[in-house]
């Protein structure tokens, strides 16, 4: 079967380039994280694993969305959101884990879950089911979505999660959460982008859904692991720290 | 990102829904939007100019409002002189003063940080320019009084100043990171609040373009920076005293700008609304920035 998709690609798409490279390279990540476990402490082993299931889940989705375009050449909108609201809310998971030396508690952890999924189904139930493409529904939703998103990125840069790192101090912890925040403001930025360019939305026309694939397949990689070697880093950093004392 | 920046994008995500639901806002509530938004925060936070500045130099009430007013009565008669030249005055003056809060409390130990300042502002007010040139020669043109005032658009000499300020600012960051004036965090942050100018100022009518920087940008940083100055001054400030020290100043200015207003509306005077307004406002800005620059000279 592989091999079959692998000749059909025609050398000009680039949309099943980018699905197929992000495939790979999902796949290639989560080796290295899962790998790459042993080389920190214990405390440390936890974020790593939940890096490389969150790269490990959407080389999954990216297999089976690389299939899809190709037979369909649709947007696998419902792979797309499937692989979204199972890995963001396990990147909202690290946050918790970073911080969780600092004084991080499972309402934290929950209210940022719930946040994510809250985020993600709205924004499913807007693009998905706006068959007619309606504005006032593809707005209503992206409103709704947006809240969920908006509380993430108050509390990743100003609000609690924000407040532990600075407190937990470490440098390393709180400059690798500046950073995965930087992730959160910029790297998702895409999804709303994305969003309103769709039946309906404010930026709709601008770009070709194709194009729109090409973004998302970028914005993932980096986003997935980008996010995966951000917490390495610090794992890394922190493993070494103690080895030292 | 600060909890400015945060307010702006959640004001901006807010206005591109409105924009999605509705395609345009009309100007007149564009207008009336914008002034509720001024008026709660962009006239108060010049409005302590005299406690800001008596707090730092021993000046008498009388010395420090007749030397306000001065200025301001100055300003008013180069305007009836000139009205273009005191419109690029108006531009020049409004960039230093923009440029300066937005990077007086970096620490910059540059000896051309005044000109890093000038260059930020300026590279600010060529952007809103730039990405809103139409609209703007429209609402020139729709007072005779304000027709001249498109002469910015002459030659395209603005267009070269949007290139070459904003290559400038983003060459003067990278100077400042690399010399490390400024830390690489402060970096990024200038970095991505100019690329969210450049987008709001593209994807938005110029009022509420200008509107969204001068209240969430400016006013409420250069608010906040009072208030923590104050707070230490006083020893210990509350909101409630912190508002009740604003307030003079603030009524005062609003009701100013509803007799000449009236005035305007009812020909009495001979200027146009719209005119009357920039001319308000550049009034204001002068003795505002000179205060404001010694105020950020506490910040060195």
């Amino acid at each position: 079967m592989l091999l079959n998709v692998v000749q059909s690609i025609a050398p000009d798409n680039y949309v099943a380039f980018t699905f197929f490279i992000g495939y790979i390279a999902m796949l290639a990540a989560s080796v290295f994280f899962f790998v790459e476990r042993n080389s920190v402490s214990d405390k440390w082993k936890m974020s790593l694993l939940v890096s490389g299931l969150i790269t490990g889940i959407a080389a999954v989705h990216y297999y089976y969305m690389r299939d899809y375009n190709l037979v369909t050449g649709d947007s696998p909108t419902f792979f797309r959101y499937v692989d979204w609201i199972l890995t963001v809310p396990l990147m909202c998971v690290e946050f918790y884990l970073l911080t969780r030396l600092a004084g991080a508690t499972k309402s934290l952890l929950w209210k940022l879950i719930f946040a994510s999924t809250w985020m993600l189904v709205c924004g499913y139930i807007g693009e998905a089911f706006n068959v007619d493409g309606s504005t006032s529904h593809s707005v209503t939703w992206g409103v709704l979505s947006t809240l969920g998103y908006l509380y993430i990125l108050h509390s990743v840069w100003m609000g609690e999660v924000a407040g532990l790192a600075d407190s937990s101090g470490s440098e390393v912890v709180k400059k690798g959460v500046r950073y995965l925040a930087w992730f959160v403001l910029v790297g998702w930025a895409i999804y709303p982008v994305g969003y309103m360019c769709m039946d309906g939305g404010w930026l709709n026309g601008i770009f070709e859904a194709s194009t729109l694939d090409i973004w998302y397949n970028i914005a993932d990689a980096i986003n997935k692991i980008g996010f995966g070697l951000v917490v390495y880093t610090i794992a890394i950093s922190e493993s070494n720290k103690e080895l030292a004392k | 990102m600060n909890k400015f920046s945060f307010l702006y994008l959640i004001t901006c995500y807010f206005l591109a829904s409105i924009f999605t639901l509705n395609n345009h806002i009309d100007i007149s509530h564009q207008i009336i939007g914008s002034l509720f938004l001024i008026t709660i925060f962009g006239i108060p936070h010049g409005a302590i100019d005299n406690i800001i500045l008596k707090s730092d130099i021993k000046i008498s009430n009388l010395r420090f409002y007749s030397l306000y007013i001065s200025c301001i009565l100055l300003y008013i008669i180069t305007w009836f002189v000139s009205p273009v030249i005191s419109f690029y005055l108006f531009l020049i003056i409004s960039s230093y003063h923009f440029g300066e809060s937005q990077l007086a409390n970096y620490k910059i130990s540059n000896n051309n940080k005044k000109l890093i300042y000038l260059i930020w502002g300026t590279a600010l007010m060529s952007t809103l320019f730039y990405y809103n040139e139409i609209e703007l020669i429209n609402l020139f043109s729709l007072f005779e009084d304000t027709e001249n005032l498109n002469s910015l658009f002459y030659n395209n000499y603005f267009k070269i100043v949007f290139y070459v300020s904003n290559i400038l600012i983003f060459m003067s960051l990278i100077f400042l990171q690399l010399k490390n004036q400024i830390k690489a965090s402060v970096f990024r942050n200038e970095l991505f609040q100019l690329f969210l100018l450049h987008l709001t100022f593209y994807l938005f009518p110029v009022i509420i373009s200008f509107t969204l920087y001068f209240v969430f940008l400016h006013s409420l940083k250069v608010l906040s920076q009072e208030f923590n100055y104050l707070n230490i001054i006083y020893k210990k400030l509350s909101i409630s005293k912190f508002i009740i020290l604003l307030t003079p100043h603030t009524l005062l200015s609003l009701a100013f700008l509803a007799i000449f207003i009236y005035l305007s509306q009812n020909n009495i005077i001979n200027i146009s609304i719209l005119l009357l307004t920039i001319i308000g406002i550049s009034v204001i800005t002068l003795p505002h920035s000179i205060v404001m620059t010694k105020f950020y000279e506490k910040f060195k």
